[in-house]
C-alpha cells in the first residue's frame, strides 16, 4: 500500500530533556523521521521542551514548538494546528505515555488525528505486562511465571505460590526504574513498594527470575501489509540481571547457532504480528545456552536506544522507514537509499560492532555503584572493528575515561575480584581482566558472572597477547611488522603498546608503523556485506589489505565531535558540531565527522559527507588526517567539548591547521597567569585567586585571599571536585580526598563573591567584531551554571551592567582574537561585574541561546571559522520580546545515596526550555517541562519559536 | 593443528592472498564465491549446492558455537576450500562437540584465515565469480603463485557435473510415520538434510531419488508429489535431468515443485533458460516479493545460475521477485500444479518464513493420497 494521501499534517512528539534511560538516541531518531516525512510533502509540526536537539531547530520542522511535553500544552498545539495524524513512536517512552494520555484525554478523537505507525491499544498490550503475557501464551509464545499485582498482598501470595528469585518491574516506567531482584520477602516487599509508587498506573509486575540466562535483543519493522524483517540481533555480554542500557553489547550476536538466533527470529516476528505493530519494534529475550529454552522478557514497539544503535551497527535507518511505514508504506516499496537494494533486505555485517556505557560514577562517587536492573549510565560509546577484541579495545578508549585500556593493578586483590564478578560495577571488565591476570581460568570467571566463555577468552586473548609485549624485546628484531600489524588488528592502541612495551617515547610505536607503514585501512559500513555497491560515507578503521576510502574529493574540513554523553558533557555539544557540518556543506566545503557516539545526531551518515565512526584519540584523529589530508582546510575542535578540546594542543604540535581561534589563545584561556595579565590590561575586575600545587600551599593561600574560596582542580569538566570553602577546617583533606586523576592537577582557588548573580554570555567573533548573547543565571553564584536554571533576556540586572559584560566580553574575544564561539561567565555584586571564567569554545548555553534569540550560533561560528568576516553576515535577534527560561533536569532518582542538593559540581543530565511573554510564565514552562509541578493559573499561550520562511 | 601453517590463494586472474594456513594441508581450485550469513557457517559448508565452490565467509568471525552432527546437512563439506577472516576456538555449545578447523582437517578441506576478506568479497562482486587456487602447508612449503594461477586457470567450473557427486547412489526409501500419509519423490541433486527431515516430520514417506532415474522409473514409484532439489553447478549440462524433469511435465498431474537448481530445471524442461549471474545471490537475506499479493519473505539463497526472464513459457508466469535485483525468484505453471521457487525454503541455515510453501506441495501430495 503506498503513502496514505490523506496524512497532510502530522504531529510528531519529542521526548524532552535527557534523562538517564533516555538520551540523544531520541533527537537522532525524530529528527531523521522529520526528514523522512517531509520530503514525503506531508508538513510536519514539532513539539518538544529540550533545547538542546537538532528537531527543534526551525530547519528541521514546519513548525516547531519547544512546550512542556504535558497534556495540557499537547492538546493546546493539537487544537490550533489541526495535524491529520500524530507519530508517538520517536520521543521513547515519554511519547508513548504521552499519546495514550492525549487518546484518554479525548483531544485525539475531538480533532480527527489518528495515532499513525503502532496504535495505542498495540502499545498499551505491549506495555501492559499481564496482557502482553496473556497474549504471548495464547499464541504459544514462552513467558515466564508472572502476575501483575497492585498491592503488596498480591505479591507475597505470588511469591509463596513461585518462590524466589523474582523480578518486580514497575509498570510504564522508564530506564528500569522501580524495577529489581527480589531473594528474599524482605527484599520484595520493598520492591513492591517502591515500584507502586514509581508506576504511573500503580502496577507492579512479578516473575520468575531469569538472572545469568544470556539476553538478546532483535531490532524488528513491519508494516500494516505484514511484512517484517529483522534489522540487527544483538547480544548482551552481560547476562540477565543487568539491564540492557548497562551492558556491554555486542552485534551481531556472538555465541548463537542458527537455529537459537532463528528461533528467536521467528518468535520476534510472531511478537510483532500479535502485537500489529506498524513500525519498529525491539523484542527482548533470555535464552538459556545449556538447555536452549528462551522467554520473552520485554517488548517495546517504539523507537528506542537499542534501534539507535542497530541503526549505526548496521548502516539500516531505523526511523527513516519507520516514519514511512508511519505513513502508509510497505517495506517492498521502499529502497535502503544507501545500497539501492530493497529495505527488507536484513542488513549483513561483516564487523563486530562492541557497545560500552558510560556511567557518572567518576563524578558520583559515592553513589551505589553496584549495576543491575536501573540504568545509571548517561551515555554509550560504539565501536566497530573486523574481530571483537579490535571492537573493544577501540570501545575501551571511545569512553574517555582515564583508563583507555584494561589496567592490571595490586589493588585487585583476589576478594575484591571475586565481589566485583559477583556483584557487578561498572568495574566489571576491568575485575576480569585483573582476574585472567592472576591466573583465574574462564570457567572460574564464568561461574561467577555468568558471562558466556566466548567473551571471556577474547578477554583472555588480550591479556595473552599484553604478556607477549610485555617480554623485553618485542619491538626489536625480525618479524617485528608482523607482530605489530597483529597488535592492531587486536585494536591495542600505539600508547597502549608504548606503556606496554616500556617504548623510549611516548609517540615511539606511531613513528615505528609509520616507517614499518603499518597503517590502518578504512572498510565501509554497508548494510550488506560488500554485496553491492553502496555509497555510505561511513567508516571505521582496522588493519586490513584494502582501503575502501579514497580521500574525499575538494576542500573538506574535519568536525571533531563530543563522544558519550555524560554529566557536563551533554547533547548540546552534538547540536553545535551539527550546526558545524551543516553550515560547513553550505558553504561548499565538504565536512567530515569523527565521533563514537551512536546515539547522536552527528553519527548520522546521511548529515556530513563522510563519517568515521572511531575513538577521540590522538592516533585515531591523525589517521584520519593524514588519511584525508589533501585539499584538507584543517580540523574544528571548538565544539566537540572537553573531549575535542583536550586534542587541540596536541593535534596542533603534530603540525594539523587547528581552524578558530587559535591553540595558543585556547592555551591563553586555560592559564590563569595570562588571563590574570589580560584582565588587568583591559582593566576586567576578577575575583582574587590563586594556584596551588599541594596541600600545604592550598592551606597557607586560602586564608591569604580570605573565606569563603572556591577550589577545584584546573583543566577539568563540569566542575569535578569543585568545593565553596568557608574556612580552614573544611580545606583539610581536600586533595586526599580527590581521588586519583583529579588530585594531580594544579588547584584553582577563588575568592567565591556570596549573594552574586552570575552571568552568562555566549559570543560569536571573527577576531573584530563579535555578537553576544546575554543570559542570567537564576541561581546564586556557586552552583555550577550548568545545574542552574538561566533566563534570557537578564530579568534584574541593569543596562549599564549589560553593557559593561558585552564590553568585556568584546575586548576578551578581540585580544584572544577569538575566531568562532567564546563562552564568558560573570558575577555580578555590588554593581561590579567580575569576570569568572573565559572558554574559546562551545559551551553547553548555546542551543538554548540560539533558540532564545532564533540567531544560530554554532552555524555562525563556522562561518566566520570559514573565513567570513561577522560584518557580511545578517543577523537578526528575534524581537518578540519573549522570555526564555532554561530549567535542568536532575538524576537524583536514580542515585539514591546523592544527597538533592545543587552545588558547584554540575549534577544535571539535561535541560527544558519554556518561552513565554512574561518571565513568570516562561519559568513555570521549562519547569513543567522539567516535569516540576508549577501553580499555573492561566492556561498554555502557545509560542511557535520556528517557523522556516 | 600443532604445526604452523601457511595459506596462499591465487586467482585465475592473478591476484595472490597469503594468510594463515587452517583446516587440512594440501590444494584444492574451486570457484570463489562468497555467502553474507552471520549464522549457519556448518549448514552452509554442508550444503551440497556449494559443491566445486571455493567460499569466503563474509562475516568475519567463524567457528564461534564450534561444529556438531546434528548441524550437518549432508554428509560431508561441499566446498573445495573455505575462506575466512578469524577462525575460532569453540567455546562450548549444546548442539556442538568440536570446531569447525577440526572438521575442515577431518574432511580435508584446507581453509585460509587473516586475510582481508572484505577484499575479496569486493574482487567477485566486482568481477564475478572467478577460478581460484588455494594452498595450506607447512611453512615454506607452498607452491609458488604461479603453480595456483595456471591451476586456477584450467579450472572450468561450468563443464563439471558436480550433481553426481552428490546425489543419493541408490533409491532410498524412507516410510511414512502415520497411516494414510502421502509419498513423496525427492530427486536429490544435493538436497539438504533439512528438506528431507521438514518432510519426515510431516508424516509423509520419503523416497529420496537419484539424479539420473529416468522419469518413468519414478512414476513407477506412484509418489503422489515431486520435489526437485537443490544442487550444485550450471542446470544447462544436465541433460538428463531436464529430460528427467519433462517426462514428469508430460505426465500430467502429478505436483511438480523445483527448488533452487530443481526451480531451474523445471523452467529448463518447461522451454525455458537459464543464464549464469556475475556472483550470484549467497546469503541468508534475500527479500522475496510475491507478486500476487504484494506479500514479502526474507529467505536463504545459493545460486549462481538463474531463469532467464525473458525465456519464461507461454504457459507459466512468474510468481515472486527478488526485491534487492528484480531477479526471477518462482514461476509456476497457469493451471497444473507445477511451480518452483529460486530460494531454500528449507532453510538451515536462514529464516524460517516460507516453511509454509513446502507444506503446500505435502497438502497437494495429501490430497492425491486420499
Amino acid at each position: 500500500m503506498p503513502k496514505d494521501p490523506s496524512i497532510r499534517k502530522v504531529l510528531i512528539i519529542g521526548s524532552g530533556p535527557i534523562v538517564i534511560g533516555q538520551a540523544a538516541e531520541f533527537d537522532y531518531a525524530g529528527t531523521q523521521a522529520c526528514i523522512a516525512v517531509r520530503e514525503e510533502g506531508v508538513e510536519v509540526v514539532l513539539v518538544n521542551s529540550n533545547p538542546a536537539t537538532i528537531q527543534t531547530d526551525p530547519g528541521t520542522a514546519d513548525r516547531v514548538y519547544i512546550e512542556p511535553l504535558t497534556v495540557e500544552s499537547v492538546a493546546a498545539i493539537i487544537r490550533k494546528e489541526r495535524p491529520d495524524g500524530l507519530i508517538a513512536s520517536m520521543g521513547g517512552q515519554t511519547a508513548l505515555n504521552l499519546a495514550m494520555d492525549l487518546e484518554i484525554d479525548g483531544v485525539l478523537e475531538e480533532c480527527g488525528v489518528r495515532v499513525l505507525g503502532t496504535s495505542t491499544y498495540s502499545i498499551r498490550l505491549a506495555e501492559d505486562r499481564q496482557l502482553f503475557a496473556d497474549l504471548m501464551v495464547e499464541r504459544g509464545q514462552p513467558v515466564l511465571a508472572h502476575r501483575s499485582v497492585s498491592d503488596l498482598w498480591e505479591a507475597v501470595d505470588f511469591a509463596e505460590r513461585h518462590g524466589f528469585p523474582l523480578v518486580a518491574r514497575a509498570a510504564f516506567c522508564l530506564g528500569g526504574t522501580g524495577s529489581g531482584h527480589a531473594e528474599n520477602m524482605q527484599e520484595l516487599e520493598l520492591l513492591v513498594t517502591d515500584g507502586l509508587k514509581q508506576s504511573p498506573v500503580g502496577s507492579v509486575l512479578l516473575e520468575r527470575s531469569v538472572k545469568g540466562w544470556a539476553e538478546v535483543e532483535y531490532e524488528v519493522l513491519r508494516d500494516a501489509d505484514d511484512n517484517a524483517i529483522i534489522v540487527c540481533n544483538m547480544e548482551n555480554m552481560d547476562p540477565m540481571g543487568i539491564h540492557t542500557g548497562e551492558s556491554i553489547v555486542v552485534a551481531p550476536s556472538q555465541t548463537l547457532s542458527d537455529a537459537d538466533y532463528q528461533r528467536l527470529r521467528t518468535a520476534s516476528l510472531e511478537i510483532v504480528r500479535s502485537l500489529d505493530v506498524r513500525g519498529g519494534c525491539n523484542c527482548q529475550f533470555s535464552l538459556n545456552q545449556q538447555t536452549g529454552d528462551f522467554t520473552i522478557i520485554e517488548v517495546n514497539p517504539r523507537l528506542s536506544r537499542s534501534s539507535a544503535l542497530a541503526s549505526k551497527a548496521t548502516g539500516y535507518p531505523i526511523a527513516r522507514v519507520a516514519a514511512k511505514i508511519a505513513l502508509g508504506y510497505t517495506l517492498a516499496e521502499l529502497r535502503n537509499d544507501i545500497t539501492g537494494a530493497s529495505a527488507c533486505a536484513e542488513p549483513a555485517l561483516d564487523y563486530v560492532v562492541v557497545k560500552l556505557p558510560r556511567w557518572p560514577f567518576d563524578k558520583f562517587r559515592n553513589v551505589d555503584q553496584r549495576i543491575g536492573m536501573t540504568m545509571k549510565s548517561t551515555g554509550e560509546v560504539m565501536a566497530i572493528g573486523r574481530t571483537f577484541e579490535q571492537a573493544f579495545l577501540k570501545a575501551l578508549r571511545s569512553l574517555d575515561t582515564r583508563s583507555a585500556w584494561p589496567q592490571v593493578s595490586d589493588a585487585w586483590t583476589q576478594e575484591r575480584i571475586s565481589q566485583c564478578l559477583a556483584q557487578p560495577t561498572h568495574e566489571r571488565p576491568t575485575a576480569i581482566y585483573n582476574a585472567l591476570a592472576q591466573g583465574w581460568s574462564v570457567e572460574q570467571i564464568a561461574e561467577l558472572t555468568h558471562i558466556h566463555p566466548w567473551f571471556l577468552t577474547r578477554f583472555a586473548r588480550i591479556w595473552d597477547a599484553e604478556c607477549e609485549m610485555r617480554k623485553p624485546g618485542w619491538l626489536d628484531g625480525a618479524g617485528l611488522t608482523e607482530r605489530l600489524l597483529t597488535a592492531k588488528q587486536m585494536g591495542f592502541s600505539d600508547a597502549h603498546i608504548d606503556s606496554l612495551t616500556g617504548a623510549y617515547s611516548a609517540d615511539a610505536v606511531t613513528q615505528l608503523r609509520s616507517r614499518l607503514n603499518v597503517r590502518p585501512t578504512y572498510k565501509m559500513v554497508d548494510t550488506c556485506a560488500g554485496e553491492f555497491a553502496a555509497s555510505t560515507p561511513y567508516f571505521y578503521s582496522c588493519y586490513e589489505h584494502e582501503d575502501e576510502a579514497g580521500p574525499l574529493e575538494g576542500q573538506k574540513v574535519i568536525v571533531l565531535g563530543s563522544g558519550p554523553i555524560r554529566i557536563g558533557q551533554g547533547i548540546e555539544f552534538d547540536y553545535s558540531s551539527v550546526h558545524a557540518v551543516e553550515a560547513l556543506k553550505a558553504a561548499g566545503i565538504k565536512a567530515i565527522v569523527i565521533n563514537n557516539n551512536p546515539e547522536t545526531v552527528s553519527t548520522d551518515y546521511h548529515l556530513s559527507n563522510r563519517l568515521y565512526f572511531e575513538p577521540l584519540t590522538l592516533e585515531e584523529v591523525l589517521n584520519v588526517v593524514e588519511h584525508e589530508k589533501e585539499g584538507l582546510l584543517g580540523v574544528i575542535a571548538q565544539f566537540g567539548g572537553q573531549t575535542a578540546l583536550n586534542l587541540i594542543q596536541p593535534l596542533s604540535q603534530a603540525g594539523v591547521t587547528i581552524l578558530g581561534t587559535s591553540p595558543e589563545s585556547i592555551a591563553a584561556t586555560e592559564d590563569r597567569d595570562t588571563m590574570a595579565r589580560l584582565c588587568e590590561e583591559l582593566n576586567i575586575p576578577v575575583p582574587a585567586w590563586s594556584i596551588a600545587r599541594s596541600q600545604d600551599e592550598l592551606e597557607a593561600f586560602a586564608p591569604q585571599i580570605g573565606f569563603p574560596v572556591l577550589v577545584r582542580p584546573s583543566y577539568v569538566l563540569g566542575g569535578r571536585g569543585m568545593r565553596i570553602v568557608y574556612g580552614q577546617d573544611e580545606l583539610r583533606n581536600y586533595l586526599q580526598n580527590l581521588g586519583s586523576g583529579l588530585r594531580e592537577h594544579p588547584v584553582l582557588i577563588d575568592r567565591f563573591l556570596e549573594d552574586a548573580i552570575e552571568v552568562d554570555v555566549d559570543g560569536v567573533s571573527d577576531g573584530h567584531d563579535i555578537f553576544t548573547v546575554v543570559m542570567q543565571q537564576l541561581e546564586k553564584a556557586g552552583i555550577h551554571s550548568g545545574d542552574s536554571a538561566c533566563v534570557y533576556p537578564p530579568q534584574t540586572l541593569s543596562s549599564d551592567v549589560v553593557a559593561q559584560v558585552v564590553e568585556y566580553t568584546r575586548s576578551l574575544a578581540r585580544h584572544l582574537s577569538v575566531v568562532g564561539l567564546i563562552n564568558v561567565q560573570y558575577a555580578v555584586k555590588d554593581g561590579v561585574v567580575y569576570l569568572l571564567e573565559v572558554n574559546a569554545r562551545a559551551s553547553r548555553t548555546v542551543p538554548f541561546a540560539s533558540k532564545a534569540t532564533g540567531v544560530p550560533l554554532a552555524t555562525i561560528a563556522t562561518r566566520l571559522i570559514t573565513g567570513v568576516p561577522l560584518r557580511d553576515i545578517e543577523i537578526k535577534p528575534r524581537q518578540d520580546g519573549n522570555v526564555s527560561v532554561k530549567a535542568v533536569v536532575l538524576p537524583f532518582d536514580k542515585f539514591p545515596g546523592l544527597l538533592p542538593v545543587l552545588g558547584p559540581e554540575m549534577q544535571s543530565t539535561g535541560e527544558t526550555m519554556g518561552v513565554g511573554p512574561t518571565f513568570e510564565t516562561a519559568l513555570a514552562k521549562a519547569y513543567e517541562g522539567a516535569g516540576i509541578k508549577t501553580a499555573r493559573a492561566a492556561g498554555p499561550s502557545l509560542l511557535e519559536v520556528g517557523r522556516e520562511a | 593443528m600443532s604445526e604452523k601453517m601457511d595459506g596462499l590463494l591465487v586467482l585465475a586472474d592473478g591476484t595472490a592472498v597469503r594468510g594463515v594456513g587452517a583446516g587440512a594441508a594440501g590444494v584444492a581450485t574451486g570457484e570463489l564465491v562468497f555467502q553474507t550469513g552471520m549464522v549457519g557457517y556448518q549448514e552452509a559448508l554442508t550444503d551440497p549446492s556449494y559443491a566445486g565452490q571455493m567460499l569466503i565467509f563474509t562475516y568475519p568471525l567463524v567457528g564461534n558455537y564450534g561444529a556438531g552432527d546434528v548441524l550437518s546437512q549432508s554428509k560431508r563439506i561441499h566446498p573445495r576450500g573455505v575462506i575466512v577472516r578469524e577462525m575460532m576456538d569453540s567455546s562450548g555449545h549444546r548442539d556442538t562437540s568440536g570446531g569447525i578447523d577440526a572438521m575442515l582437517r577431518e574432511q580435508g578441506i584446507p581453509a585460509l584465515t587473516g586475510v582481508d576478506t572484505r577484499f575479496l568479497t569486493r574482487q567477485v562482486r566486482l568481477h564475478g565469480v572467478i577460478p581460484a587456487a588455494m594452498a595450506v602447508a607447512p611453512a615454506g612449503h607452498l607452491p609458488s603463485e604461479e603453480e595456483l594461477r595456471t591451476l586456477a586457470a584450467s579450472l572450468d567450473y561450468d563443464a563439471i557435473d558436480f550433481v553426481a557427486e552428490c546425489t543419493t547412489p541408490q533409491l532410498v526409501w524412507h516410510p511414512p510415520s502415520r497411516p494414510n500419509a502421502p509419498r513423496i519423490a525427492l530427486v536429490d541433486y544435493g538436497a539438504k538434510q533439512a528438506m528431507l527431515s521438514y518432510m519426515l516430520e510431516s508424516g509423509a514417506g520419503v523416497w529420496l531419488v537419484p539424479a539420473s532415474m529416468p522419469a518413468a522409473d519414478l512414476l513407477a514409484l506412484r509418489p503422489d508429489a515431486v520435489l526437485l532439489s537443490n544442487g550444485p553447478g550450471d542446470p544447462s549440462r544436465l541433460d538428463y535431468a531436464v529430460n528427467t524433469v519433462r517426462g514428469l511435465l508430460e505426465e500430467g498431474n502429478i505436483p511438480v515443485f523445483g527448488i533452487c537448481l530443481g526451480h531451474q530445471l523445471l523452467a529448463l524442461a518447461a522451454g525455458g533458460r537459464t543464464v549464469k549471474m556475475r556472483f550470484g545471490h549467497r546469503g541468508i537475506n534475500q527479500p522475496v516479493l510475491e507478486t500476487a499479493t504484494g506479500r514479502m519473505s526474507v529467505t536463504t539463497q545459493n545460486h549462481g545460475y538463474m531463469v532467464d526472464p525473458a525465456s519464461i513459457p507461454p504457459d507459466y508466469r512468474v510468481t515472486h521477485t527478488n526485491l534487492n535485483d528484480g531477479t526471477v525468484e518462482g514461476i509456476a505453471h497457469v493451471s497444473r500444479p507445477v511451480w518452483g521457487v529460486q530460494w531454500h525454503p528449507e532453510a538451515h541455515p536462514g529464516p524460517r518464513d516460507s516453511l509454509s510453501i513446502i507444506d503446500q506441495l505435502l497438502a497437494l501430495a495429501e490430497v492425491a493420497h486420499a
